[in-house]
């Protein structure tokens, strides 16, 4: 396993399309989604641009909020979302998708978080452009 | 410097280079919270036919 965070193909679609306000040849129609569904897990595979769903999905978000962040040259797309964790795992990895059971945009592993029931993890996901 | 590295990789044909990155901090079941900071970062689009 590596660590890493991969905007995966349909996320490059959706980016696109978002970009030309148009849905695109793309079977995905997801030009009008903002990216609004958190889910994290605890597959551990390094993250690839074919990926299409979380490995091993464990918890999801009840909400995500998404904005930018700075103007100019320092703007940002930026997702936050707090998953809370029903039992006692050890996550690796966190997606961003169009929704539930949704096309897989940005997906992400890392160092494992062990984490029981009751506690949440508050992830912020951001796009810098440039 | 960067503008001008961005500028020369895309004169030979590189795509415009963007990143990501994920941070997280754990909200403790008791209330305590620990920042986790970066745990990962990415490119977008580094090389021609990264896909």
């Amino acid at each position: 396993m590596a660590n890493g965070v991969v905007l995966t193909n349909n996320g490059e679609e959706w980016a696109s399309e978002r970009l030309a306000g148009v849905q695109g040849a793309g079977t995905n129609n997801v030009f009008g989604n903002n990216g609004a569904f958190v889910e994290h897990g605890t597959g551990t595979t390094t993250p690839a641009k074919g990926d299409t769903a979380t490995q091993t999905k464990v918890d999801s978000a009840t909400s995500t909020s998404v904005t930018t962040t700075g103007t100019g040259a320092s703007c940002k797309y930026q997702a936050t979302a707090t998953v809370a964790c029903g039992s006692t795992a050890a996550i690796t990895e966190v997606s961003l998708l169009s929704a539930s059971v949704g096309v897989l945009f940005i997906h992400a592993v890392f160092t494992a978080i062990n984490v029981v029931s009751g506690d949440s993890i508050a992830y912020t996901i951001t796009i810098d452009p440039s | 410097m960067r503008n001008l590295l961005k500028r020369v990789m895309a004169l030979i044909g590189f795509k415009p280079v963007g990143s990501m990155m994920l941070t997280a901090t754990v909200i403790h079941a008791d209330g305590t919270t620990t920042d986790l900071g970066t745990l990962a970062k990415g490119k977008v689009n580094m090389r021609p036919g990264a896909k």
